[in-house]
């Protein structure tokens, strides 16, 4: 739920502002979503530039599909369907490049504090372990520890139903706890 | 009996809450343990949250106001006159006075150069920094043109107060040109904001203009800034643009999104060792979204090394793209 001017709006009220070209409606939209899908992009094993790419990417399709005069009636299960398609699409590239990928990075031996950065949240084993896991498993775990998402919310989120939500989320926890502890020891 | 690991993982992440569940908990070790390890990686994944988020973006650079497909439509309608009516024409005349070329039209050579160079800095700018800058990229990179043709750019600086700028900026249809007056344009305007002169909306407006043109116009092959009749080839058209783009940033603070993502869209069409580059190091990594002077100093680090060493004379291009 948004607030513009003490006015609680919900998707269906903001559209019709977005559809106006509000600049405050698009400012407002983006500071709800950039972080949830940056650390979305994250948490699919992305680096932060990559991260912040595909972010303003997914930010692009939306408002351009808004300006198309398309009808997105729920924001944030558009955006990340948006996000899921990027993340296969670019995973696709990633692994067509990934040759010149080390080629660059055995170029770069001279890191910077950001690369440092990267390189820690790149190597992070839980990052690591998320990524073992398949894809509506790992985003039902994103979704709902790091992103907060409730059960409900997250079933128009992965489009199925709130038992079938419930059984992936804790067959992820399962299969994480296995992998994650094996992985420590 | 114990419950099953799905109620504990519901009881553990908050989902369920039961006295029976913890009663038995407190007395079976096998049900301990499994909560203590689920508690844990509820904390190691809680801290995912986290992450920090280093938030760069203006919401006014997702989409432009100008509307991008009336430039389409104009310059399909454009390109249709052009191949039906002018170009059998102007495929005769080309071909009655390529015959006739004079000698003047030839380009010369780099003294040739760095003598009307220094009399564009002496000139212009009264300072030898800007010729220090071009002489030395030039010089570099090996770009010539001919002596009427930068007194020719010269004109067009020399005319942006006045009037009808933006007209005989576009009348060339040649983005190698294009990119040399937008280059000579944004670095007048540059100047001017270096010394805190005022600068006109409308300057300003046709930077931008040039800038769409840009991120438009490709040829039947999709590469990016290449007019079907212009010989040159990639880098030295990337050279000026990016020198136009270097000073665009100044002035303008970042690049419009839309625009960056059509740019990057055709650069990464083109098969040469210049857009693998461009693919890994400034789009993949460090581009940021924008094209921002971080990615410089990485290529700059990777000028450095000895696995780029070979490819020096390609990324001098890139170098000055960015």
């Amino acid at each position: 739920m948004f607030v513009i001017n003490e006015k609680k709006l919900d998707d269906k009220e903001l559209f019709q502002l977005l559809k106006r070209n509000d600049e405050k409606t698009k400012t407002l939209v983006v500071d709800m979503y950039y972080e949830k899908l940056y650390r979305y992009f994250i948490l699919q094993g992305f680096k932060a530039a990559e991260a912040e790419e595909l972010t303003q990417e997914t930010f692009y399709r939306f408002f351009y599909k808004i300006k198309a005069g398309g009808a997105i009636i729920n924001f944030a299960s558009y955006l990340f369907k948006v996000a899921k398609n990027l993340v296969v699409d670019n995973v696709r590239f990633r692994k067509k490049n990934e040759t010149l990928r080390k080629r660059f990075i055995c170029a770069t031996q001279n890191s910077t504090p950001k690369k440092d950065c990267d390189k820690a949240i790149g190597n992070s084993i839980l990052i690591e372990l998320l990524n073992v896991l398949n894809p509506q498993e790992r985003d039902s775990v994103i979704f709902h520890i790091v992103l907060g998402y409730t059960f409900e919310e997250m079933q128009a989120l992965l489009g199925i139903s709130l038992a079938k939500v419930k059984r992936i989320f804790y067959r992820a926890i399962e299969k994480l706890r296995i992998l994650y502890f094996k992985h420590s020891v | 009996m114990c419950p099953g690991k799905e109620a504990l993982i519901a009881f553990v992440f908050g989902e369920l809450s039961s006295d029976d569940i913890l009663s038995h908990i407190k007395e079976c070790q096998k049900c301990q343990g499994l909560v203590s390890e689920y508690k844990m990686l509820w904390n190691a994944l809680s801290s995912l949250q986290n992450i920090s988020v280093d938030k760069k973006i203006a919401t006014d650079t997702f989409l432009e106001k100008k509307n991008k497909k009336n430039y389409y439509k104009s310059y399909v309608s454009i390109l249709l006159i052009y191949f039906v009516i002018f170009l059998p024409i102007f495929g005769y005349f080309y071909i009655v006075e390529s015959k006739k070329v004079s000698p003047s039209r030839s380009l010369t050579d780099a003294s040739t150069i760095n003598y009307t160079l220094r009399k564009i800095a002496q000139s212009q700018y009264k300072g030898k920094w800007l010729f220090e800058d071009i002489n030395s990229v030039c010089s570099a990179y090996k770009v010539t043109f001919s002596d009427g043709y930068i007194q020719g750019l010269l004109s067009y600086v020399n005319e942006i107060p006045q009037q009808n700028i933006e007209e005989k900026a576009f009348q060339t249809t040649n983005l190698y040109e294009l990119a040399i007056i937008g280059y000579y344009i944004s670095q007048e305007l540059k100047i001017k904001k270096i010394i805190g002169e005022k600068i006109s909306d409308k300057a300003l407006e046709l930077l931008k203009n040039i800038l769409v043109y840009f991120s438009i116009s490709q040829n039947s092959d999709g590469g990016f800034g290449i007019h079907p009749r212009d010989s040159k080839s990639i880098p030295q058209v990337a050279f000026w643009v990016g020198l136009f783009l270097r000073n665009y940033i100044f002035l303008h603070g970042q690049i419009p999104y839309n625009i960056y993502r059509n740019m990057k869209k055709y650069l990464l069409k083109e098969n040469s060792v210049i857009s693998e580059f461009i693919k890994v190091v400034v789009f993949n990594k460090e581009a940021k979204g924008y094209l921002q002077r971080r990615a410089l100093h990485s290529i700059e680090e990777m000028l450095a090394t000895k696995y780029l060493e070979s490819k020096k004379d390609e990324i001098v291009g890139m170098v000055i793209f960015l």
